[in-house]
């Protein structure tokens, strides 16, 4: 089987589901596709997307939907879960089954964890994770290693910090995760302590052989690192909201404490940002996360077109 | 039909012969009773043997029983003895990387999709490591550790 077919039909619920060589390959994909963000390439014509937020979304479902468009393909859907029929109490198993059979293919983000590995189960259309709760978010990572790809020209080798509410962000996990698939990658995970990735996650880092060192503090490690990514504090995902205030403001990053990173670092984010890097690092010749948030749409493109063909 | 009698009190005798043994740390009787439930009346014997109980009971056990005795104490010793007398260490209930499927026990993240009471999961866990137990919700990907397993199993 041509490694092409390999991706008819798949689900993409973590980015574990996909090899190296998988990822690769739809970065391959995501280099033509660059050259149709704009124009477009119907290579989808007909074919019908559902997108399923019910959590707030603007990147991850315009990029989507974008993506669809541009593939000559259609979209059905809602971004806000209170016009779908959830608010009477219908089951997300329900809206699935219902939704599968409308569309080719099921674009689902959920604040509950294990959303989408249930809805993956139950629909015949391949389901793509945009999210569940604070555990997977594959596109993201998708985006985030094909940016590192397009700077450093590879992943293997790179030192990457992950700052950040390392705890409750399913992009920091999911690109932990991402990692793990490539050779030598050094992680510093840099959070205050009651936001230290959970122990699932650097369990796997363990067995995987993935080098990573937790501290607090990231100015220690800006001159090493090829990469800075940075996290939102996760308000929503808080029980406690005095937690959420009390950790509000206790990290982040200056134009003045990037006077400290090696020349050709790049600063990356998931985005939204709210207090975690100030507009002024937006000058700097760190920043990237704009440009990271645009390659969303041609990676995008890429996997709907293969997914879906 | 003097025949049919015989044969009858032969296989009954048999039956007798077999048994489960379940050697348990002291003091976590009350728990193991707790998960026989049912079963409870036909203990046979409880013997305490050095910091050990062992208990007999009649027959087999279930495999989600036996699976449910493990996750309460991964160190439990299980024989099963057969007709002939013969005792058989029952073996690979909680191997490391096996999953653990069924309404055995159930995940305490309150955000994973299986705490939905409507959703149709059946919880699924794999077993992360044996000493001390951790499992693994298939579902939400979150941890559970011994005493959280026995603190719901003794509640369950």
């Amino acid at each position: 089987m041509d490694i092409d077919s390999r991706f008819k039909g798949r689900d993409l619920v973590s980015i574990l589901d996909f090899s190296r060589q998988e990822i690769e390959r739809l970065f391959e994909v995501a280099d033509e596709m660059e050259k149709f963000a704009k124009s477009g390439k119907e290579v989808l014509k007909d074919r019908i997307i559902s997108t399923l937020f019910f959590e707030p979304s603007t990147r991850t479902r315009l990029s989507f939907e974008t993506a669809m468009i541009r593939l000559g393909g259609h979209v059905i859907g809602f971004a806000d879960p209170s016009m779908s029929r959830t608010v009477t109490g219908e089951t997300l198993a329900d809206t699935i089954r219902m939704v599968d059979s409308y569309s080719n293919v099921i674009v689902l983000r959920h604040k509950i964890e294990g959303s989408a590995r249930l809805a993956a189960e139950i629909a015949e259309a391949p389901v793509i994770n945009a999210g569940d709760g604070s555990q997977h978010h594959p596109t993201q990572t998708l985006t985030d290693l094909y940016t590192l790809r397009r700077e450093f020209g590879g992943i293997d080798g790179l030192k990457i910090a992950i700052l950040g509410d390392l705890r409750q962000t399913r992009s920091a996990s999911s690109l932990a995760y991402g990692v793990s698939l490539f050779h030598g990658v050094k992680l510093y995970l840099v959070s205050p302590e009651p936001l230290r990735m959970r122990q699932e996650i650097t369990d796997h880092l363990k067995s995987t052989g993935v080098e990573y060192r937790e501290l607090t503090h990231v100015e220690e490690v800006l001159p090493e690192v090829d990469a800075l990514y940075v996290t939102r504090l996760q308000k929503e995902r808080f029980a406690d909201p005095q937690e959420y205030e009390r950790l509000r403001g206790s990290y982040f990053v200056t134009k003045k404490m990037l006077e400290r990173a090696r020349r050709g670092m790049i600063v990356m984010h998931h985005l939204p940002r709210i207090d975690d890097i100030p507009l002024e690092v937006d000058e700097t010749p760190f920043a990237r996360y704009f440009q990271q948030a645009a390659f969303g749409l041609p990676v995008r493109m890429a996997l709907l077109s293969l997914i879906v063909q | 039909m003097t025949q049919r009698t015989n044969k009858d009190q032969r296989q009954t005798s048999k039956q007798d012969a077999r048994k489960t043994l379940i050697e348990i740390s002291g003091g976590k009787t009350p728990y193991l009773l707790s998960i026989l439930k049912d079963q409870t009346p036909y203990v046979r014997a409880t013997v305490q043997w050095k910091d050990k109980d062992v208990l007999e009971l009649p027959e087999e056990l279930s495999e989600e029983t036996l699976t449910k005795i493990k996750l309460l104490e991964p160190r439990a010793l299980i024989y099963f003895v057969s007709e002939d007398g013969k005792a058989y260490e029952k073996t690979g209930i909680l191997e490391e990387g096996k999953w653990i499927e069924g309404r055995i026990i159930y995940c305490p993240n309150k955000n994973c999709v299986t705490a939905q009471p409507k959703e149709p999961t059946r919880p699924k866990f794999k077993v992360v490591k044996k000493d001390p137990l951790i499992l693994q919700c298939y579902y939400c990907g979150r941890y559970i550790d011994h005493s959280a397993i026995v603190a719901q199993i003794s509640q369950l």
